[in-house]
């Protein structure tokens, strides 16, 4: 029965490019067969992450050690699950959104491939397999940030691909270094490096390897100083934006390098040497810097991008505390983090498409004008700021607590980092709000907005729905957090 | 006496056929008849180097042929093992496919009476390669060389053109001074030692190197000599012929220049290196370390180079520079494993770059003839097999699992971190830049010949030059996004688009014909055969290397 693991990644491949030679005339018949792939996909992901737990299904040996390989575990559940659900909920998002971007076919069947491909990375049962997959993303998506294909689609998209293939490849130096010496190449909660003669005196070669996995695979999570690309992709189509640079991508570097510290490294070898330092402190350089850099930013989307490059290093932070609450800690923030983003985007992506305004000073008094967009948008800036009750406040009070519990004075700093940038989130956040609901009394708002209204329910739905599960699930976290307590134990 | 095995006379009969198979071909005056034998020909000597495969594989033995009666040391001999006779089929095959993926632009090219001479030089290139990888001795190796260098000039002239008069000119120079210094080199070590052949060669040496004579000699022997085949390879900075000769070529020339030509020098200096000189021989000289340097600036400045390129086979030709410098890196490791995987990457590009120059033949076939990219946009549709092949060739050359490229970079890695500490960094580093080098040449041009119709036009102005991403980072910074965004495909004229599709429909679009589809076929199955399988070509190899 494992083998039917493999149904949720090559699925929507196969149907990517069976819709890439369809290519449908009729909007409405490709919106049908997208929206039944994706769902029919979900649904499928979802089904197989429950029934086939921990078997292994192996499409091709290579060698002993090397083989593309898939397996379902609790890591896996989790990063599958945050993007089936929200795959879905973008699909219908971007049907209404794309109408006005153009070349649609194209942009249905790179989306929908990019789906089966990210569930390979969630499924990996090996490094090779995740690099594979992790190349292979980088590809599929290509196309979807160049989609416009003018000249700063054009060179955002080169500018990704240079960080990403780049980022990806000093990865695989650290997948070269495990495969010499660990006893395998699958991911198992603790690490491979327990053949202790075999490491014994290249400890610090290890560290550098690891080093060179979390800044590769960190380019993808926008680490300081490779975020650039993040903020620049955000020419590509707002569901793009949305799904991709919020959630999929940015939490496929999250996911590989949970999978390299705490999966492939071990975090013995690590805990406590100037690897896990360098790593700790690039992330609390980039959550103040990202958000200090939102700030300056005045073009909304960017400013999105900018938050994101923050919040990112919140997991990465947490990630590199390198104990199983630091684990906890951050793949809350990566589950909370994914739904109030790709709402914010969400309400970025409908005020483009209503009104093609971009920048946070032509919001004057969108409140009134766009009531439910503005309210979702209210509502998830509160829970990334970590207003109580809402999502946010309880990843960041685990990442906190992770860092006071493992004691060390790199960690605690990153907490001064945290609260800091929750201050200048609430700045850059409610900048917009405040805009919205309390407009400068010397315009006219009702001339200047008078085309203005909420979008149609495609685009309303998704938006309202995300911010209700994250009102409901900010005040009752707790079956989320026992999943995540149970992995970070190494039971699931 | 003991009885020799039948298969031992294949290499020797492979020769010869190949090279009577040549010279028969005049007899004919026929571009179409002299294709045909020489098909055959290449058929049978792939046919022929396999069962010696086979065999040799299966006994696990490797065998020094006698020419004539002439015993060592007099005698001119021939020495084959596991892996000269993959790297023999191998060639075959690679060098059928490439003729037949190529046939409809030799036909156009080349002009009709000149065809059935350009069969012939096939023939004697083939020859000349299949000698080269089978020789035990020096001048013969020479001898083969200089064939080989005629043969190479040849095809590249075959289109006519100033052009590729222009750059076949620069070609033979270069060559001719690679092989003038690899001459120079035999005729010092055969007054040294007064031996040719590669065994008495290897005896004399050794006992020179422990008791220390002629080092000064020797040293200027191992470099010339290297000097002289790294120039023949076009190991950077010796290059500098190979994107103009590459380029200009007629289709099926440029892919058995950048897929063959280039590695039967290197195996002849694999075997000089193991059955001549030796790995340690050559260490302790520090020629290894030149080597690995100038691979690794290779590795960089050929994928540099090809960045810049706007003509898809000059770029195509300048990754194969990058993809030379791999290899010689691999033999500049120092350890088996690095010769191993150095190896097999002659072998995974074999099958990959004539893949890529193939499909940037036929993709230039249906864009008016033009190898630019500006008018290669949206090529791909006209001819999709041609765009999957690239695509796949891309891939290949990035090291993405599963393709033929993988194993390489897995093996050199593993050289790399199996050797001390000053080379694996530099190795680690250089193959992580190269990958990435690698994918930001090739992935704008799959997408650039995958583009849809509606957006192949009235762009022009966009891959014009490189400095537009770095302006384009800056204005992006200072925050001025215009409203445009997105917008673009509706603002183009109507006219121009309809003009274009007016254009297409009249301009008669060639068809790939079925020996170019089977040849794409082929190609994509070795790929995936190659970076699927690689186990067990790895064990022919490195019981071939084992064995030299």
């Amino acid at each position: 029965m494992s083998f039917l693991l493999i149904i949720p990644i090559f699925f929507p491949i196969a149907m990517g490019l069976a819709l890439l030679a369809l290519n449908f005339k009729e909007r409405g018949k490709r919106q049908i067969y997208v929206a039944s792939v994706c769902i029919a996909n979900m649904i499928m992901s979802i089904v197989f992450m429950f029934t086939v737990p921990a078997r292994e299904f192996t499409l091709v040996r290579f060698t002993d050690t090397i083989s593309i390989t898939f397996k379902v575990d609790g890591l896996s559940t989790v990063f599958g699950m945050i993007v089936s659900i929200l795959w879905v909920v973008a699909t219908f998002y971007s049907f209404e959104y794309m109408k006005h971007e153009g070349k649609e076919n194209k942009f249905f069947s790179f989306f929908t491939m990019s789906f089966g491909v990210v569930c390979g990375i969630a499924f990996s049962a090996n490094l090779i397999t995740m690099y594979l997959f992790y190349e292979l993303l980088t590809m599929a998506t290509l196309p979807l940030v160049m989609h416009a294909m003018d000249q700063r689609a054009s060179s955002a998209g080169k500018k990704y691909v240079a960080f990403s293939i780049t980022g990806a490849s000093f990865g695989f130096i650290a997948i070269m270094l495990l495969m010499n010496f660990g006893v395998s190449l699958d991911f198992v909660y603790g690490g491979i490096l327990t053949d202790q003669a075999a490491v014994a005196g290249h400890e610090v070669l290890l560290q550098i390897g690891f080093i060179c996995a979390f800044f590769g695979f960190g380019v993808k999570a926008a680490i300081f100083p490779f975020f650039n690309w993040l903020p620049s992709a955000g020419v590509a189509p707002t569901p793009v934006s949305a799904l991709l640079h919020a959630v999929a991508v940015v939490n496929a570097g999250i996911f590989a390098i949970s999978r390299v510290t705490y999966y492939s490294f071990g975090t013995d070898i690590l805990r406590g040497t100037w690897a896990q330092y360098v790593a700790m402190i690039a992330a609390i350089v980039t959550i103040v810097f990202g958000s200090s850099m939102a700030l300056r930013e005045n073009h909304i989307k960017r400013r999105l991008a900018y938050s994101t490059v923050s919040n990112l290093s919140y997991m990465l932070f947490s990630l590199m505390i390198m104990t199983p609450e630091g684990l906890v800690g951050g793949l809350t923030h990566m589950l909370f983090h994914s739904v109030l983003k790709i709402t914010l985007f969400f309400v970025a992506g409908a005020i483009i498409y209503k009104t093609g305004r971009e920048y946070v000073d032509q919001l004057e008094g969108f409140g009134k004008s766009m009531p439910l967009t503005m309210a979702a948008f209210t509502i998830c800036s509160m829970g990334l700021i970590g207003i109580p009750p809402l999502m946010g406040i309880t990843s960041k009070w685990l990442i906190s607590k992770a860092a006071v519990d493992c004691g060390d004075p790199v960690a605690v700093a990153g907490i001064v980092a945290l609260i800091a940038s929750a201050v200048l989130t609430t700045l850059y956040l409610f900048e917009i709000i405040i805009k919205a609901y309390f407009p400068r009394k010397d315009i006219d708002v009702a001339e200047l907005n008078k085309d203005v209204k909420d979008p149609n329910g495609l685009m309303t739905v998704p938006m309202l729905g995300l911010t209700a599960f994250s009102i409901i699930f900010g005040i009752f976290p707790t079956p989320f957090i026992d999943v995540f307590q149970s992995i970070a134990a190494g039971l699931f | 006496m003991h009885e020799m095995p039948f298969v031992y006379n294949f290499p020797f009969f492979s020769i010869i056929l190949t090279l009577v198979g040549g010279m028969c071909l005049p007899f004919f005056r026929n571009g179409k008849v002299a294709q045909k034998i020489n098909m055959g020909v290449i058929i049978a000597t792939g046919v022929m180097n396999f069962i010696l495969l086979c065999y040799l594989v299966s006994t696990g033995e490797s065998f020094t042929y006698m020419m004539g009666h002439w015993p060592a040391p007099w005698g001119n001999e021939i020495r084959g093992g596991p892996l000269e006779a993959l790297m023999a089929t191998m060639f075959c095959i690679v060098m059928g496919f490439s003729v037949l993926g190529g046939l409809g632009n030799i036909f156009e090219d080349v002009p009709k009476k000149k065809q059935y001479l350009y069969f012939l030089m096939m023939n004697l290139l083939l020859c000349s390669m299949i000698a080269l990888i089978y020789t035990n001795d020096m001048f013969t190796a020479y001898v083969f060389i200089e064939i080989n260098t005629l043969a190479a000039c040849a095809i590249v002239m075959a289109k006519e053109g100033g052009e590729t008069i222009v750059a076949t000119i620069r070609y033979l120079i270069m060559s001719l001074l690679g092989s003038g210094l690899f001459l120079m080199g035999i005729a010092l070590l055969y007054n040294i030692t007064g031996h040719l052949l590669m065994e008495s060669l290897h005896e004399v040496i050794m006992e020179m190197a422990a008791t220390g004579q002629y080092v000064m000699p020797l040293t200027v022997v191992f470099a010339v000599t290297t000097l002289g085949l790294c120039v023949k390879s076009a190991l950077y900075p010796f290059h500098s012929w190979l994107p103009n000769a590459h380029g200009s070529a007629t289709t099926s020339s440029s892919a058995i220049l950048s897929g063959l030509v280039l590695k039967g020098y290197i195996i002849l200096y694999i075997k000089m290196m193991f059955r001549v000189y030796s790995p340690e021989l050559l260490a302790q000289l520090h020629i290894t370390d030149a080597l690995l340097v100038l691979g690794v600036l290779a590795m960089i400045m050929g994928s540099v180079k090809a960045l810049r390129e706007r003509h898809i086979k000059r770029m195509t030709a300048y990754s194969s520079v990058a993809q030379i410098g791999y290899i010689f890196m691999g033999l500049g490791l120092n350890s088996e494993i690095g010769v191993l995987a150095a190896c097999f990457h002659i072998l995974s590009h074999a099958v990959t770059k004539p893949m890529l120059f193939l499909a940037a033949g036929a993709l230039a076939n249906v864009s008016h003839h033009s190898y630019e990219f500006k008018d290669l946009k949206g090529a791909a549709h006209k001819n999709k097999l041609a765009g999957v092949a690239f695509v796949i060739g891309a891939l290949s050359m990035i090291g993405i699992p599963l393709f033929a490229g993988f194993p390489s970079k897995l093996y050199f890695s593993t050289a790399a971190i199996q050797s001390d500490y000053f080379r694996l960094p530099v190795v680690l580093v250089a193959l992580a830049v190269s990958t990435a080098l690698n994918a930001l040449y090739y992935l704008p041009v799959c997408i650039n010949i995958w583009r849809m119709k509606d957006e192949a036009h009235g762009h022009g102005h966009e891959e014009t030059g490189q400095g537009h991403g770095h302006e384009d980072t800056g204005h992006e910074e200072t925050g001025v996004y215009d409203d445009s965004h997105g917008h673009a495909v509706h603002e183009e004229p109507v006219t121009d688009v309809a003009a274009a599709a007016f254009e297409d429909a009249h301009h008669e679009v060639p068809k790939a014909g079925f020996s170019f589809r089977l040849s794409m076929v082929a190609f994509i199955a070795c790929n995936f055969g190659l970076g699927i399988f690689f186990i067990p070509i790895m064990n022919i190899l490195s019981q071939g290397i084992d064995l030299l």
